[in-house]
């Protein structure tokens, strides 16, 4: 298979893997939440301020999952055109892509059920929801840090001389 | 900043005055009120049938000001909530106080008023289903109510199914004469006219049942059915030209809607003073209030209330094991903050106010994490033209003051790093006008010194918590403590400081650092060994000694949070530039317009979302890495007694 030995393949396959899986997350993530906000909003239509916070609190991963694709594009040229890369370096780009492809993926799900229950903190005590919105974001943490490890290990890819 | 000092108020004046007394306190809303104990001579005033029925008076008022917005939606822009409730000063509202018992009456017309819509609604839903009924037997040209004459029967109903007429006639057979009509087929159904000697009824009604006949309903009148539909239609159109009326009169009330707003507060405000003074102890003459008052405000208010009423009003220091409510007060800078510990939690007994130093790293971590000089402005204009513009209320305007000050940080940090909505300039230029004008960041571009970046963001968490760790230390030294922060603070703060040199120097390679750095180290390690289990028995003391060394794990994992400004500042210029790329696809004159309409639309994206994150994370720094160290909080807050309005406030 000719295809397995080209780098631009191994780095087109990170730079989706990237997008796809943190996207993903991200769905079911703000899914979950939002199935649990629009009950609370059907009682009281008032409190969907509160509740939209929470909701997009599992919408990040796909943001940096799409922004460490970006990221991959540009370096390897893929937005731009010249596009000669090794295969070594597609292979890197690769496994760049990985944490934050599941560290979003399990992450956003995660998060998706912590923003849940924090629309239930809401829903009985609004005047708890900055608790709730901490709460949640001590997941978002571990997305964080996939997307900087993924982008900390892209950007310097392009100079490596393998 | 500070917490506020507090002082205990009673107040005693004659029992006449009380009204006039707690409607005073209600508008002043500086005294929180003390649910008194019980003492020999005086007892609680039952109050609370007045209370529900003013309550319900203002339940009426909001029931007619409701009625109103639905029939005639007040016309106002979006902007207008930023204004918030209307300003009133006392000889205002005294003015219109009289009016309020006037205004009721206006709201009783209204809720009358909306009875009678109801009922004409009821009704004419009623006829229309009636209508929809008698549709099908609009073809019958005797009266629905027809059961026979003196020889015959007669049916006038459904059957299950649709039929012909044959099939029907098939079904009946021809053992006896009848006569049969369809006078209409429904979806499921069909209506039928059957007519028979009374002598065959038994044998048709047995047929008709086994094809499941229903008897139309009737009303008992001997009219046809055409002539029924006709009444029925006459009175449905006079109906629906009541409720245009009743609908013109509600709009004539319109004018009136200011007024009805007033009375809907003024009766909530004085529903709550007499569950308030339900609540204070009164004697045949006297009543006595017990509470407490910022000190700032108590020598006023004593003047004002023993020149306004016959009153003595005492003041007092509190006791130092008193259950105080806390009002936290800061300078205009902090004082958006406010909010933001409060939510946490207001400080305890032995806390201070953190609102100051808090703020300061607030604002700077927030605009490190949006870090881009387009949005910081974006922001900081929003708000600037909303504080300049209107004039919300202090809960409003103390947030929009928070996202000021977070914008003009984030301008700082976007001209440091040469973010301008990402890369924007370099992208027209280059895209539309064949050459790229690079802007220089002022200190580093991020994207390509990212490690820089990581660790300016490390260090400034590391000055975050030795800030918390600092306050701690002296707060514990204040209270006399001196032993508790040498060892617990001050030997964690030197062998964190001995790890971080180690560190450095074993980075940079420089060996008198790494020397120094891990004999400082050891020390504090052995310090904290011997130090740590002081409060244990025997061999307690030193495995709690030992383990507290594990302690430098939650160190360690507190300076790397800090690693998410670094991350999020990453986050925002990345995207930015995805923004611009994108819309920087296609020249000419369409590559023009498709910029404009990716361009807005990504950045307000791409602005809601680092905004959201910046700020979520910025709080989460303060709650988790930075109060840990110092802030026990627990605190109650002040919540004084004072007018629940929802149209209307007073001037302060």
């Amino acid at each position: 298979m000719e295809m397995f030995s080209s780098g631009i393949f191994w780095a087109l396959l990170g730079a989706s893997f990237a997008t796809l899986f943190a996207c993903i997350g991200s769905a079911k993530g703000v899914g979950i939440a939002s199935e649990a906000a629009s009950g609370v909003v059907a009682e009281d239509p008032s409190k969907f301020g509160k509740m939209i916070v929470l909701q997009l609190l599992p919408g990040t991963q796909g943001l940096y999952g799409f922004v460490v694709t970006v990221m991959i594009f540009l370096n390897t040229g893929i937005i731009g055109g010249n596009y000669d890369i090794s295969l070594t370096q597609g292979l890197l780009y690769f496994a760049a892509s990985l944490p934050v492809a599941f560290g979003g993926l399990l992450s956003a799900i995660a998060q998706g059920r912590a923003a849940a229950a924090g629309i239930s903190i809401v829903a009985k005590r609004p005047e708890e929801s900055s608790k709730a919105i901490v709460s949640t974001t001590l997941v978002e943490f571990y997305a964080l840090l996939s997307f900087l490890i993924s982008i900390l290990a892209v950007l310097p890819i392009s100079g490596m001389q393998v | 900043m500070a917490k506020l000092q507090m002082k205990g108020i009673t107040i005693a004046c004659m029992r006449s005055d009380r009204r006039a007394l707690m409607g005073f306190l209600q508008r002043r809303g500086v005294v929180e009120l003390k649910k008194p104990r019980i003492v020999e001579r005086f007892t609680f005033e039952d109050t609370s049938s007045q209370r529900a029925a003013y309550a319900r008076t203002a339940q009426i008022a909001q029931q007619a000001l409701d009625l109103l917005d639905r029939t005639t939606p007040e016309k106002s822009s979006i902007f207008a909530a930023l204004n918030g409730r209307t300003v009133l000063d006392e000889q205002e509202y005294i003015a219109r106080q009289e009016q309020a018992a006037k205004t009721m009456e206006f709201c009783y017309d209204l809720v009358e008023l909306e009875r009678q819509q109801n009922q004409c609604r009821a009704e004419v839903e009623r006829i229309t289903v009636l209508l929809d009924t008698l549709q099908p037997y609009l073809l019958l040209d005797v009266p629905m109510m027809t059961r026979g004459t003196r020889y015959t029967t007669i049916w006038i109903g459904t059957v299950e199914g649709i039929y012909t007429q044959q099939a029907l006639q098939e079904r009946i057979g021809d053992g006896y004469p009848y006569a049969l009509e369809i006078i209409s087929t429904g979806e499921k159904q069909t209506c039928i006219f059957a007519v028979c000697l009374k002598t065959d009824e038994p044998a048709l009604r047995q047929t008709l049942q086994a094809l499941g006949f229903a008897a139309a309903p009737h009303d008992g009148r001997q009219i046809t059915v055409k002539e029924q539909v006709r009444l029925l239609q006459s009175r449905k159109d006079a109906l629906e030209q009541d409720e245009r009326m009743i609908r013109s009169l509600i709009v004539g009330f319109a004018d009136r809607r200011a007024d009805i707003q007033f009375a809907v507060d003024f009766y909530t405000m004085r529903a709550d003073r007499y569950a308030a003074y339900g609540q204070q102890l009164q004697s045949r003459n006297t009543m006595v209030v017990k509470g407490y008052i910022p000190a700032a405000h108590a020598a006023a208010l004593k003047e004002e209330l023993e020149r306004r009423f016959a009153a003595a009003v005492q003041l007092r220091d509190p006791e130092p094991d008193e259950d105080l409510p806390v009002l936290l007060h800061n300078n205009g800078f902090a004082r958006p903050c406010e909010e933001i510990v409060n939510m946490y939690s207001p400080p305890g007994k032995g806390d201070i106010d953190p609102t100051g130093v808090m703020a300061l790293f607030f604002y700077l971590f927030f605009g490190l994490m949006l870090s881009d000089a387009g949005y910081g402005l974006l922001v900081t204009l929003a708000c600037a033209v909303a504080l300049l513009k209107f004039h919300p209320e202090e809960g409003l305007k103390n947030n929009l003051k928070l996202f000021l000050f977070g914008g003009i940080s984030t301008i700082f940090w976007g001209v440091l790093f040469g973010s301008y909505f990402g890369d924007l300039l370099q992208q027209i230029s280059g895209n539309f006008f064949g050459h790229a004008i690079i802007v220089k960041p002022v200190w580093l571009n991020p994207l390509e010194q990212p490690l820089t970046l990581l660790i300016f963001g490390l260090a400034l968490g590391v000055v975050h918590i030795y800030t918390g760790m600092t306050i701690q230390f002296i707060s514990l030294c204040k209270s006399g403590k001196v032993l508790d922060a040498l060892f617990d603070v001050g030997l964690w703060m030197v062998t964190i400081a001995a790890l971080l040199l180690l560190l450095t120097g074993a980075a940079m390679d420089m060996s008198p650092l790494i020397a120094v750095g891990a004999w400082v180290a050891v020390g504090g390690a052995a310090g904290l060994i011997l130090t740590q289990g002081r409060h244990k028995k025997g061999i307690g003391k030193v495995i709690s000694g030992i383990a507290s060394l594990y302690d430098v794990t939650s160190y360690a994992s507190d300076i790397l949070s800090y690693s998410r400004l670094m991350a999020l500042g990453l986050a925002t210029g990345v995207l930015a530039q995805v923004v611009n790329m994108l819309g920087t696809m296609s020249d000419g004159v369409v590559g023009v317009l498709i910029f404009i309409v990716v361009f807005l639309f990504g950045t307000a994206i791409s602005l809601a979302m680092n905004a959201l994150g910046a700020y979520v994370h910025t709080i989460r720094l303060q709650y988790v890495e930075f109060f840990s160290k110092f802030y026990q909080g627990g605190g109650r807050l002040f919540k004084p007694f004072a007018a629940k309005t929802r149209y209307f406030r007073f001037k302060k």
